[in-house]
């Protein structure tokens, strides 16, 4: 990033408290941002600046975060993960796993690709490793069978 | 069952995203979500006991840190959720309640300055406060008990008709004005960051290794 604009919370105060006071100042009410460190200094130095203000977390983010971080959630989704990764990164595997996705739904079943940043995908990536379970185990007997 | 235990958490991210929807929804989920982690079955665990105690504590400090008093007072003027069953805890009714008086006063105080009632605030009469904090709970006892002019029609509660909480407080709110003038501004701020997100996102894909000498200026117009 450029020397001066550094994303440190001093800057970003500055950023915004410019922005606010192009759109003036009383005619903002709310200011919604995530919930990192810095935001929360930037929340407390707004709010000294513009007492009327509301600071509202972002919703999302909240509930994106709630419970992953229990080894019993998230090591299952990180080996779904991984798992899907084998399955679409892999030359070989990838194309046992379609003629047998064929042979056994009579078509080829895309599996999802899960995003880092947000939990709810990688859910649904699960989901979709779920429901070619049957073809996956029939790509990998073949696999060792051959 | 780690995907059914968290399924109803995937639904929630999306009540962040929609706009329009109201702060309201966000605090509906956390009731939703409360209900869901009380009554799953955690017995397929390694440690049920453990899994259970620390999905409902980090859904307790969640609610903590994000429960501020807009969204629960969004929650409550909301008319989808007027007659529900779901009930707030006291402290987060009264932080709501204080929030809706403050917005009500302020409201009141410039329009009665911008009319030229009165000349600055030192001269508002003594009873102007109490006033306007009794006017408010009663219009609110009223919103909340349906009792108020159109809201007695059953036809305003419809789960059609209260579907969009900003065109039901203008079709359905007047017998409400101050909750009316409360709820049009609370219901319109947004509850998610995503726009910024996305715009953080775009950024990357344009400022890359390759592209690093690239000013401010041309960065901005390309973004």
């Amino acid at each position: 990033m450029w020397g001066e604009s550094r994303h440190t919370a001093a800057n970003t105060v500055a950023f915004y408290a410019k922005r606010i006071e192009s759109l003036g100042a009383r005619n903002v009410i709310a200011f919604v941002s995530d919930t990192e460190n810095k935001m929360k200094v930037v929340w407390d130095e707004l709010s000294e600046s513009y007492p009327w203000m509301r600071m509202i977390p972002c919703a999302s983010h909240c509930f994106d975060l709630l419970i992953w971080k229990h080894p019993y959630v998230a090591r299952p989704l990180m080996c779904c993960q991984k798992m899907k990764e084998f399955w679409r990164h892999n030359c070989f595997p990838k194309s046992v796993l379609e003629r047998c996705q064929h042979e056994e739904y009579g078509k080829v079943v895309q599996l999802q690709r899960p995003n880092s940043t947000q939990k709810k995908y990688q859910v649904m990536a699960s989901k979709s490793l779920l429901k070619t379970q049957v073809a996956m185990e029939k790509a990998v007997v073949d696999g060792v069978c051959k | 069952m780690v995907l059914k235990l968290l399924q109803p958490q995937a639904a929630s991210v999306d009540v962040g995203q929609t706009d329009g929807c109201g702060l309201g929804r966000v605090r509906h989920s956390f009731f939703m979500l409360l209900e869901h982690f009380n009554s799953f079955a955690y017995s397929a665990a390694a440690d049920p006991a453990q899994l259970e105690q620390h999905v409902l504590q980090a859904l307790a400090s969640r609610k903590a840190y994000y429960l501020r008093p807009v969204p629960m007072l969004s929650f409550l003027l909301d008319p989808r959720y007027v007659g529900r069953t779901m009930q707030m805890s006291p402290t987060e009714l009264a932080c709501a309640m204080v929030l809706l008086k403050f917005m009500v006063a302020s409201h009141d105080v410039k329009s009665a300055l911008s009319n030229e009632i009165y000349e600055n605030e030192s001269y508002l009469p003594a009873n102007f406060w109490k006033d306007i904090s009794h006017n408010i709970m009663t219009k609110y006892t009223s919103f909340r008990a349906r009792k108020r002019g159109a809201l007695k029609l059953p036809i305003s509660w419809a789960e059609a008709t209260a579907a969009d909480p900003n065109s039901w407080r203008r079709t359905w709110g007047d017998s409400v004005p101050h909750l009316q003038y409360v709820s049009v501004k609370i219901m319109r701020l947004p509850t998610k960051f995503g726009a910024g997100e996305r715009s953080f996102s775009n950024a990357a894909s344009i400022q890359t290794k390759m592209r690093s000498r690239m000013s401010y200026a041309t960065f901005h117009k390309l973004l």
